[in-house]
């Protein structure tokens, strides 16, 4: 209260008018009980009136739209909660299949490679059986032909010899026997070859 | 009163005088003001409100989070069951709110810096808070005067103690937002005294009055903050206090 006063006292000093005023209504016109009657019961009404409109009008609306609103949000987060789950499977469908396609693929190469590389093989050894048992007939073939031709050298050889021998000594020789000499003969040549 | 006095803007004057019973309920000025205040958060309350929005408007916005702002403050300092002050809460925020603000406005009147009013309001919610008690609790809401865990020989310092700084709660509460507003605006007006005091001394004076005005812009806005300050620490502490109405600490 005192330093109410002390507020007021350049103001009373600077006035003289409102100093008798001020000594009834104590120094402030706060303090002048003619009006606190009157203000309490408009504040009174007015917060009353307040009170009612705003409980029962205003805040429940604002209320409900902020629930609203909360509700909707949480709604909307749950869906998309759901949402990414459901994403979330098919993505795990998605690969599971992708892998077991891999598989099957890796599988179906190796098992077609399998395939080409016996079927090859196969044919490989087919061909090299083939080509053997041709190698060999020709071989034999040529051995034929050499030991033919041999034989046939080695009776020119004897005849030429026996008829040499006929002709420079006149001794007539069996053909039979000067092969024999002329094969002898021939080894003998062919071991110091 | 003086026309120029700084003090005369809390003049209380009659606009229709009215006595009921014997009783003046003249209304005044402060009631004009009050009645202007109500209108005023009641529009904005209602036609910010009118076509709501899923994404909230501006001005929606802002009743929105006036809204949650105040419901947060009864949540965490009244707790979920203080929940059922909302309304009331929310009418004494919006009453101070729009006092405050209003006060700001040139050749308004501040019903918030008028000390019955400030009184009223505190002793309302203080009888409350002591009805409800009573109430609610019997006998048991005194223990409100005993903190728990006080040792006996103690009691006899601790009681009254308590007791004072139980009953000190509505003079507290109505003085701190009586003295805010009144120095405030005592202060804007004295400064802006000063401008019209140096004016009235010719060129140099002009100049001169600048500082004073500059130095009232900075006060204009730094009066807006203690505005908003003052109502949100009238309901805080109306929350604190009528927390002792749904749950004793002891």
């Amino acid at each position: 209260m005192a330093e109410v006063v002390a507020l007021a006292t350049p103001e009373e000093l600077s006035s003289g008018t409102a100093h008798t005023e001020h000594a009834k209504s104590g120094g402030l016109p706060q303090f002048d009980p003619t009006s606190f009657s009157s203000q309490l019961v408009w504040l009174a009404l007015v917060f009353a009136f307040l009170y009612f409109v705003f409980s029962r009008f205003s805040l429940p609306k604002i209320g409900r739209v902020v629930e609203t609103r909360n509700d909707k949000i949480n709604l909307d987060r749950d869906t998309a909660e759901r949402l990414t789950a459901e994403a979330q499977t098919t993505m795990e469908a998605y690969e599971k299949s992708l892998a077991q396609a891999r598989n099957e693929s890796a599988r179906f190469h190796a098992e077609s490679a399998d395939t080409i590389k016996k079927q090859t093989e196969d044919a490989m050894k087919v061909f090299a059986e083939k080509s053997e048992k041709q190698l060999k007939a020709t071989e034999k073939r040529l051995e034929d032909g050499k030991a033919q031709v041999m034989d046939e050298m080695h009776t020119i050889a004897a005849e030429i010899a026996s008829a040499a021998a006929e002709k420079i000594v006149g001794i007539s020789t069996d053909l039979s026997a000067a092969k024999t000499v002329v094969q002898s003969v021939n080894s003998k040549l062919s071991k110091a070859a | 009163m003086d026309e120029h006095s700084p003090l005369h803007q809390f003049v209380v004057t009659p606009i229709v005088p009215l006595h009921i019973g014997g009783v003046d309920v003249s209304f005044t000025n402060s009631s004009l003001w009050m009645v202007i205040g109500a209108v005023c958060s009641i529009l904005l309350l209602t036609l910010s409100m009118r076509k709501p929005q899923l994404v909230p408007t501006r001005s929606q916005v802002l009743v929105e989070s006036m809204y949650s702002f105040i419901a947060n403050m009864i949540k965490e300092n009244t707790g979920t069951a203080g929940m059922q002050y909302f309304p009331l809460i929310f009418t004494v925020f919006m009453m101070v709110l729009m006092g405050n603000l209003l006060g700001l406005v040139p050749y308004s009147f501040t019903y918030t810096s008028q000390l019955i009013v400030t009184v009223g309001l505190a002793l309302g919610i203080f009888s409350l808070v002591i009805v409800l008690g009573i109430v609610r609790h019997g006998t048991h809401f005194f223990s409100l005067f005993l903190p728990p865990g006080v040792p006996m020989w103690l009691w006899p310092l601790v009681i009254p103690l308590e007791i004072v700084s139980f009953l000190i709660r509505p003079i507290t509460l109505s003085v701190r937002l009586f003295a805010n507003m009144m120095a405030g605006h005592l202060m804007l007006k004295v400064f802006a005294g000063f401008s019209v005091a140096m004016i009235s001394m010719g060129a140099l004076g002009w100049l001169g009055a600048m500082f004073p005005m500059l130095f009232n812009t900075v006060l204009t806005g730094f009066e807006l903050m203690i505005a908003l300050i003052h109502a949100y620490v009238f309901s805080v502490l109306c929350c604190l206090y009528l927390k002792d109405t749904v749950e004793l600490a002891h």
